[in-house]
């Protein structure tokens, strides 16, 4: 991966500057998707031919000046929850109707197309965005790329790997309990989860109504910031969008965040027994980098976060069964092992039991409020461990265990996770960092501020740095 | 002796008219005590009187 820019930043500088053509592009990446795809299951539909032509059209755009953004040329994975109108959506499921979401794109992929960007085709998913990586159910299964037998988490596990390795300079996800951030988190890139409505999430399978978002996931939080200005805005199509102007988030990103007031919790997201030594030490580091960058770091109790877990769990599994009791009740094998006994979590708890989930929502979001008065951001781990092992994943942890990022839906709140070191195994540590509704831009400057004293989300897997043939290289003018 | 546990799950799996593996039905009985505390967690003195987030709209112009 030495002669292709590893971010979206620099390939827009190349594509402009002509070291490089979004045809050469395109071609290097979907040579990657050949060669890399069967080992680690990051695309599930390829499109070379639509890819190649809207990679044509950005260069001829460009010759002429026509220039549509950083987006212009890029290529992009979607995830196979999203429409789009020239592969079939499947959810990774056998039974999602084929013809959901056919021959038509959700907004959020309209609006890529409308900057330019290349679209390389659908990235794998945790069936239906939940459940787990399953080897049996006959779709890619998505392994980690610094470790092939360790899993890439889930759900948006396929733009994750995708992204890591090189296969794709970026792309969209879902994040309703940590599906772009556990991903980010586990191949060692930057994932933003929006402010719930930010960005329209019609034309995505749904799992959470209230917690769904689309987010984008990318090397760095300037590339993030890239794809959020495209996809952020109104579409009266999603009943839950906001009607808030977007910010030019990139032109938010000064790397100045002197001043700027970081809440470290001292409870729950710090002191929880299941957090891996090295992941503390890591975001403690990258905690310091920050105050070292002019932070005023300050520490803050956030109190019921494991209640907000567990509320988070609950709307999630209660909505998920609305949407999936009657193909679960009629097809209970042709879900996924791990997918089924998820949503079917569900029917564990009572109708008013919902309800008090979405007060306690009510009151956790005014706990959070006021403990972020005086602060602009928190940071925090986005996950307990490195990546697990696939052959360890366990169910009884995957419903019961600490989360630190579903708290984080149950109040809609945009939440970056940032790469922030590497274990001793050789797997990425990531941290969060939370802000305040709408505050995309401060989230995206705290994560491009510290990635200009760090090169974590530059690391490129072992298994990416294949040489490419000679075919297909293009030959760089600079 | 079939637990409390059991019981519970096997009539709300039945009230939501699925039907599992026993593999499965011992997962939803392991874990059902920790869901059920963590439902029951919810339900604090502070959250009394609050209203539900959640919102709807009786215009007809809305989704």
């Amino acid at each position: 991966m030495t002669d292709i820019p590893l971010t979206i930043k620099d390939a827009a500088a190349a594509l402009r500057n002509g070291a490089i053509t979004s045809v050469d592009l395109t071609r290097v990446m979907l040579e990657r998707i050949d060669t890399l795809n069967p080992s680690l299951g990051a695309f599930i539909a390829v499109t070379p031919d639509t890819a190649l032509a809207a990679a044509r059209q950005a260069d001829a755009d460009l010759q002429q000046s026509v220039d549509k953004g950083p987006l212009h040329g890029i290529p992009l994975g979607v995830k196979d929850i999203i429409a789009t109108r020239d592969a079939p959506t499947t959810a990774n499921s056998h039974v999602l109707d084929p013809e959901w979401g056919a021959g038509w794109d959700a907004p959020v992929v309209e609006r890529l197309r409308t900057a330019g960007a290349v679209i390389l085709g659908k990235t794998v998913t945790s069936e239906f965005a939940c459940g787990a990586p399953d080897p049996d159910n006959g779709f890619p299964m998505p392994k980690n790329p610094w470790n092939l037998e360790h899993s890439a988490a889930g759900s948006s596990a396929g733009t994750g790997i995708a992204v890591a390795a090189g296969l794709a300079l970026g792309g969209l996800g879902t994040d309703t309990g940590g599906s772009v951030r556990g991903p980010a988190a586990s191949n060692g890139h930057t994932g933003l989860k929006v402010t719930f409505g930010r960005v329209p999430k019609f034309g995505c399978v749904p799992l959470g109504y209230s917690l769904d978002s689309v987010g984008p996931m990318a090397r760095t939080a300037w590339d993030c910031a890239a794809l959020l200005k495209v996809i952020a805005g109104y579409d009266p199509r999603d009943p839950t969008a906001a009607d808030v102007p977007v910010a030019d988030y990139t032109a938010a990103l000064t790397s100045n965040i002197r001043g700027l007031r970081v809440g470290v919790p001292t409870n729950y997201f710090f002191d929880v027994p299941d957090l891996d030594l090295e992941v503390k030490n890591a975001v403690l580091a990258g905690i310091e980098v920050l105050k070292g960058l002019g932070a005023d770091v300050r520490e803050v109790h956030i109190p019921h976060a494991e209640v907000a877990k567990n509320a988070n769990n609950l709307i999630l599994a209660a909505d998920g069964l609305a949407y999936h009791r009657d193909d679960l009740r009629d097809r209970w094998q042709s879900y996924g092992r791990y997918t089924r006994t998820v949503i079917a979590r569900g029917a564990m708890f009572t109708a008013s039991d919902y309800v008090q989930a979405q007060r306690f929502r009510s009151y956790f979001k005014k706990v959070i409020a006021s403990a972020m008065a005086d602060l602009d951001v928190l940071v925090t781990p986005t996950s307990t461990t490195p990546a697990e092992k696939i052959a360890d994943m366990n169910m009884t942890r995957r419903m019961l265990g600490v989360s630190f990022t579903g708290i984080w839906n149950l109040v809609g709140l945009p939440a970056l996770a940032v790469p922030c070191g590497f274990s001793s195994g050789g797997l990425p540590l990531s941290m969060q960092i939370v802000g305040k509704p709408f505050e995309e831009a401060t989230v995206l400057s705290v994560g491009d501020a510290y990635q200009q004293s760090v090169d974590w989300q530059l690391r490129v897997p072992p298994i990416a740095q294949v040489p490419l043939t000679s075919s297909s290289r293009p030959v760089l003018t600079s | 002796m079939t637990s409390d546990a059991a019981i519970s799950v096997k009539a709300l799996l039945q009230a939501a008219q699925l039907t599992v593996t026993d593999e499965e039905f011992e997962l939803f009985v392991k874990t059902y005590p920790d869901l059920r505390a963590g439902a029951d967690g919810m339900y604090l003195p502070e959250v009394r009187y609050e209203e539900p987030g959640l919102n709807f709209d009786a215009r007809w112009n809305t989704a």
